[in-house]
């Protein structure tokens, strides 16, 4: 705490404002000059994003850092002669910011020592060199423009705490308007509602004087239905896997995991978590590999029938590994959900269940398991939204989805289709690639469209099971 | 509920049993990580796995053998210190905005964003690298609209050098989009440590004449670090399990280290990358298509990221300790 503050937390708001009638002169006039430092401040502070978005702009930076300048010096100038303290701050700042407009003036256009793989221009600089400088020139300057005061010293933090967060969620609104904005204009009933083909066909012609012949008909459509039934189809699959056991863990860890037993299952839970995804990806791939040439290959791999009518086994896995494998990841969501609800039931209500004489069956059946439903919804919907949108669990077994979407055929979702349309073969590539950011969208209505539900879900369900 | 310690009643063997199960996953998948990646270790060798040169068969030069993991392991360390380092002070801001705001809706509207903003999949930030972050990389990290030639003939530079010319994959770029994918999971977390701060020491501090910046640095932060410590590493832990907005803004492949060893900007792919990088999958032909060795080099990436994650839940856990018993006395 600086040594005004504490001046001022001794003597208090009215003494300070006592001592401003005794001596307004100089008083205000640093006040009127951190004033003005302030506003120059949350000019630099505002250009900062704006050069980085609009490397125009840039132009401002140098006039902008030199008021700057000016004014703290301005500003060190008065509180030095008031004797109070501060002026060294103002000082610091200043030199910062005549240090930036030299480095900015004798930067060179290029800056290769650090062997940067671009070269990076003036704006990131200056974007850098305003914020940097003007984030503390701006609590500097609502510090004195507001007296010094202990309460004034609260408000000099303000920018401190509220521009990092409206960066950040101005940063998410834009990204998500550019996704939308991309993938919009592409959105069409067409699109949705045919399935991905690029396949050869052997079909049959007739030549003009009526002779038959077989040719190879090229099926090119580029749509999205199989990628869409088969995201509902992990969904549904991988919540109906994963339920039971996460329940039943969440169940234990609740009412008997007080011992050794429940310290265990709660560290593996947690570390299920805590594995990389592509762990997960890695074991899939390793369950399929294993799987490929065994009599389970139908439906672990998963199967299609080529052009000849003989039936392949898919070089990867099928939905029903794709799900086991994603039940994993989602475990750990609906276990802890469940734990949440059960702890959070009132003990006089389990209590005066068992007194009434009714068993513990009944007990967790009539009253824990409707009390913890709130919160097992909202996991179940959570882990749905997850299993939609988790790529790369599934990334090194997932196929195009063109030979349909039922269980044991080959696993592929909207999430794998916008990795497989950047990275896949460059015939997908040319059929699909225009449609990743429709598919992006897709995903993006789907996952925060469950994100939503489950929020209102949750508060709904409690109101009926709850009676709060 | 323990009336009969004996006998256990049915519920309570029937959950342990569904119980189990996840346990008896973990040993499993640990097994099967282990199991594939012995063979790395007994046909490639550890001196060359710790080496410092990668190829995979997707590389411009494949030279076979060439399975050095250490570029890709320093490029996680790189890439989880970049996010970290920009979605740490973000979240605590958030935390405190939420707790500390003297209005209720604003706290109330930031709170609802970020569980929301927690749903969106990390292949939707990949794409968001794809979409405006390259092009934001492209058009500001790259030369002044001259072409390459004129670059390349500009004094001061060295002879051509592949790593100057403009690429717009980079261990900053991947930094951003995982603190971005980072911040709505551990904003929460940092808010639960910063609000179960007990309300006496902050009305003691305030009473005794701190104002509320003081208070909020000397009193609740301190208090909240044991909350606000388990947060970050389960920050620590996402960014290094990335892959997918690894694949989208660095890329899958790291083959050396970067030149000065703090460089963001040159695109060195941490561990999950590489291992995706040398499997392939479908994109590649099927899961049969990977070679043997790159196979279980794969794997072996795995190994080291589990050994990794490992060791920062250890360190966690043990910093967490010391941490609790200075604040106990």
């Amino acid at each position: 705490m600086s040594a005004a503050a504490r001046q001022g937390l001794r003597s208090g708001r009215s003494a300070a404002q006592t001592k401003s009638k005794a001596g307004r002169g100089t008083r205000s006039l640093i006040q009127v000059l951190a004033g003005l430092a302030g506003l120059v401040a949350l000019g630099c502070v505002i250009a900062g994003p704006v050069i980085l978005l609009n490397p125009g702009a840039e132009a401002a930076a140098l006039p902008l850092l030199g008021f700057l300048c000016v004014l703290c010096q301005g500003l060190w100038m008065g509180l030095y002669l008031e004797g109070r303290d501060g002026a060294w701050r103002a000082a610091a700042i200043a030199a910062a910011a005549f240090g930036a407009i030299l480095l900015l003036g004798a930067l060179p256009l290029f800056v290769t020592g650090l062997q940067l793989n671009a070269v990076i221009r003036h704006s990131v600089f200056s974007a850098l060199l305003l914020f940097c400088v003007g984030m503390p020139a701006l609590a500097l300057g609502l510090l004195h423009g507001f007296g010094g005061t202990p309460h004034a010293e609260d408000i000099s933090h303000y920018p401190l705490i509220v521009a990092p967060v409206l960066l950040t969620v101005a940063v998410y609104f834009a990204l998500i308007a550019k996704i939308l904005a991309d993938g919009l204009p592409g959105l069409h009933w067409n699109l949705v509602s045919t399935a991905f083909s690029d396949l050869t066909w052997p079909t049959k012609g007739f030549m003009s004087d009526g002779w038959p012949y077989w040719y190879f008909n090229p099926i090119q459509n580029a749509g999205l239905l199989n990628h869409l039934k088969g995201t509902l189809n992990l969904m549904a699959l991988t919540c109906l896997i994963a339920a039971p056991f996460g329940i039943g863990a969440g169940l234990y860890l609740a009412e008997y995991g007080q011992g050794r037993t429940g310290q265990t299952i709660r560290l593996s839970v947690s570390m299920l978590r805590g594995f990389s995804l592509l762990i997960l990806g890695l074991a899939a791939f390793s369950v399929a590999t294993a799987t490929f040439s065994s009599p389970v290959a139908r439906i672990f791999n998963g199967y299609y029938y080529d052009s000849f009518g003989e039936v392949q086994t898919s070089q990867g896995g099928s939905f029903i590994t794709g799900a086991l494998v994603l039940a994993l990841l989602v475990i750990p969501v609906i276990t802890r959900s469940t734990e949440e609800g059960c702890r959070a039931l009132p003990p006089d209500l389990k209590e005066g269940s068992l007194a009434l004489g009714a068993s513990e069956t009944r007990t967790l059946r009539r009253v824990v398991l409707p009390w913890a439903l709130p919160n097992i919804v909202t996991g179940l919907i959570l882990s749905a939204a997850e299993a939609a949108g988790s790529v790369a669990v599934i990334m090194l077994i997932a196929g195009r989805g063109q030979y349909g979407a039922g269980l044991t055929q080959q696993v592929t979702s909207l999430a794998y289709f916008i990795y497989d349309s950047q990275f896949g073969n460059l015939g997908f590539q040319k059929i699909m690639k225009p449609y990743q950011g429709t598919a992006a969208v897709l995903l993006l209505v789907l996952t925060m469209g469950l994100g939503m539900v489950a929020l209102l879900i949750k508060r709904w369900l409690a109101r009926r099971f709850r009676g709060a | 509920m323990h009336a009969v310690r004996s006998r256990p009643s049915g519920p309570h063997v029937v959950s342990l049993i569904l119980a189990l199960v996840p346990v008896l996953l973990v040993v499993g998948i640990v097994a099967i990580i282990v199991a594939e990646a012995l063979p790395a270790m007994r046909e490639v060798g550890l001196p060359v796995l710790f080496s410092t040169k990668f190829s995979n068969r997707f590389s411009g030069t494949w030279t076979r053998g060439e399975y050095g993991l250490l570029p890709s392991l320093w490029g996680t360390v790189l890439i989880a210190c970049v996010a970290m380092a920009l979605a740490f002070p973000v979240s605590l801001a958030m935390g405190v905005f939420i707790t500390e705001s003297p209005w209720a809706w604003p706290a109330r509207v930031l709170e609802t964003i970020v569980a929301l903003f927690a749903g969106i999949p990390p292949i939707l930030y990949g794409f968001m690298a794809l979409l405006v972050a390259k092009a934001f990389m492209q058009t500001n990290f790259t030369g002044v609209g001259l072409p390459q030639e004129a670059i390349q003939a500009l004094p001061g530079l060295p002879p051509w050098n592949p790593r100057i010319l403009p690429r717009e994959n980079s261990v900053l770029l991947g930094g951003v989009l995982l603190a971005l994918l980072i911040i709505p999971f551990i904003a929460p977390l940092i808010l639960d440590a910063l609000r179960n701060v007990p309300q006496s020491l902050v009305e003691g501090s305030l009473a005794l004449g701190a104002n509320r910046w003081l208070t909020l640095r000397r009193i609740i932060v301190p208090s909240a670090l044991p909350g606000i410590m388990s947060a970050v590493t389960l920050g620590i832990l996402k960014a290094v399990g990335d892959v997918m907005v690894v694949a989208f803004a660095v890329g899958m492949l790291a083959e050396s280290m970067p030149a000065p060893l703090w460089d963001p900007f040159e695109a060195t792919t941490p561990l999950t990358g590489a291992a995706a990088g040398l499997l392939g999958g479908m994109l590649d032909g099927g899961i049969t298509a990977a070679p043997p060795l790159d196979r279980t080099v794969a794997f072996f990436a795995g190994l080291m990221l589990l050994v990794l994650a490992f060791a920062i839940l250890g360190l966690a856990s043990y910093l967490q300790r010391l941490v609790l018993r200075r604040m106990t006395p």
